[in-house]
């Protein structure tokens, strides 16, 4: 037990590795992408997760936004904040849309070559 | 029929308000997890789960789901979250504190606020000790209110003037470490022909009220120093409070109060450092300051007087 407790204290991430979430993000934006859709905000990428995944619930507010916040700053996305008049305009708050920068797609490439995803991804991976 | 309808009624109430609190539940602990961010990456997050909110709470109303469903989602959204949240606002947390702290102790005299209740600490311990000394075993209540008084001094004096304040109260410090020690070299000599370990007891009630203030003048001297690894003080202390520790349980009187009030010293000693020192400060102001907490103080002492007092 101690031995674990102390493996889990000193686990790191391997450089370039990304853990199941970002996974999911990355392959959502890339479905998303390969139907004409270039940018996403954080709900838009949590209901295809939630479709992807056939999931029951979406994605909880605090680890959908910590992971675009880490996979930003890993370099896989990139954000800007949407224009405060189109968002008065539809009466809502601004949105934080995010884009895919092309550098996602080798990590996913190298991930169905490891046999983590099956056939579903593998076409969004070749778009 | 009535029970039919006040469950109709409660299922109303809940329909009608279960959205609107599950919301402003989510934007109240968004804000407050994001309060100790920087302005611009407090900013960033909310609005970014405001907008989420909003989504949310459009997409499902277009799907067909009731309120109370989308409420539920809401809730179990930001359940699921708060570990993630939390882990977010943790790069934030301690230097929001250390500024705050820092910025409350340059107003209160440039005393640091950990400084400021360690002469606290050795006041009402010496308060005690006088009490304590001078036999009047049977009187704690007026203990108690010299403890309130002690501590209305030391928060009214400082503002007077503040670098005769200062100066006085390290001299004070050294004063009381000083009547520890002749104190303890006293009590062993007096008790010399009993064979009972009448030194180390004494000892680790000093050291429960002098072995404090110095931890907490260590995490003073951290605080200025910031790289906390790299201060020796820190390993002393660790060392220090497991002294205290052995010795209180070879001397056989860890009761709730001292037990209380070494566990709040050892977390400091033991590295949990700034966070300890700032929930052991919290924690021992409020015991000072509130009666109960001026109560359990003196009846840990209590212990002490009554053990010498069979001796005598």
């Amino acid at each position: 037990m101690r031995i674990y407790l102390r493996i889990m204290l000193i686990m790191r991430r391997k450089p370039g590795e990304i853990i199941p979430i970002e996974r999911s993000i990355l392959l959502a934006a890339s479905r998303m992408r390969g139907r004409g859709i270039e940018q996403f905000h954080g709900f838009r990428i949590a209901k295809e997760i939630k479709d992807q995944d056939g999931a029951r619930r979406l994605t909880a507010h605090g680890t959908l936004y910590r992971a675009l916040a880490r996979l930003e700053r890993q370099g896989y996305l990139t954000s800007h904040w949407e224009d405060p008049l189109v968002a008065a305009k539809e009466n809502r708050p601004r949105r934080k849309f995010y884009t895919l920068t092309g550098k996602e797609a080798g990590v996913l490439a190298e991930q169905v070559d490891l046999g983590v995803w099956a056939e579903s991804s593998s076409l969004e991976v070749a778009t | 029929m009535m029970f039919e309808a006040v469950c109709q009624l409660i299922a109303l109430i809940v329909r009608a308000f279960a959205l609107p609190v599950v919301r402003n539940g989510a934007w109240a602990w968004t804000k407050l997890y994001t309060s100790v961010a920087p302005a611009d990456e407090r900013d960033d997050r909310r609005r970014q789960i405001l907008s989420h909110l909003a989504d949310e709470e459009t997409d499902s109303e277009l799907a067909g789901y009731v309120p109370a469903e989308t409420a539920v989602q809401i809730l179990f959204e930001t359940l699921r979250g708060v570990p993630d949240d939390l882990a977010w606002s943790r790069p934030f947390v301690v230097p929001t504190v250390a500024g705050k702290l820092t910025e409350w102790s340059d107003a209160s005299g440039g005393m640091r606020a950990p400084e400021w209740l360690v002469k606290s600490v050795a006041m009402l311990g010496f308060v005690n000790i006088l009490y304590w000394g001078s036999g009047e075993y049977g009187a704690w209540s007026d203990v108690m209110f010299v403890n309130v008084a002690a501590l209305v001094v030391l928060a009214i004096v400082p503002q007077l003037d503040r670098p005769l304040v200062h100066r006085a109260m390290h001299a004070f410090t050294i004063v009381v470490v000083a009547v520890a020690i002749v104190a303890s070299l006293w009590v062993w000599f007096a008790f010399r022909l009993y064979d009972e370990p009448v030194l180390v007891r004494s000892l680790s009630q000093c050291a429960l009220v002098f072995v404090p203030p110095v931890l907490i003048l260590s995490a003073h001297g951290w605080m200025r120093r910031i790289e906390v690894f790299k201060d020796p003080t820190w390993p002393t202390g660790a060392v220090g409070a497991v002294i205290i520790a052995v010795s209180l349980i070879l001397s056989g009187h860890v009761g709730l109060n001292a037990g209380f009030l070494l566990a709040v010293w050892a977390a400091l000693a033991a590295g949990l450092l700034f966070m300890a020192s700032v929930l052991g400060g919290c924690l021992l102001a409020a015991a000072a300051v509130c009666h109960a907490g001026t109560k359990a103080y003196a009846a840990g002492l209590k212990v002490v007087a009554a053990g010498f007092r069979n001796r005598m």
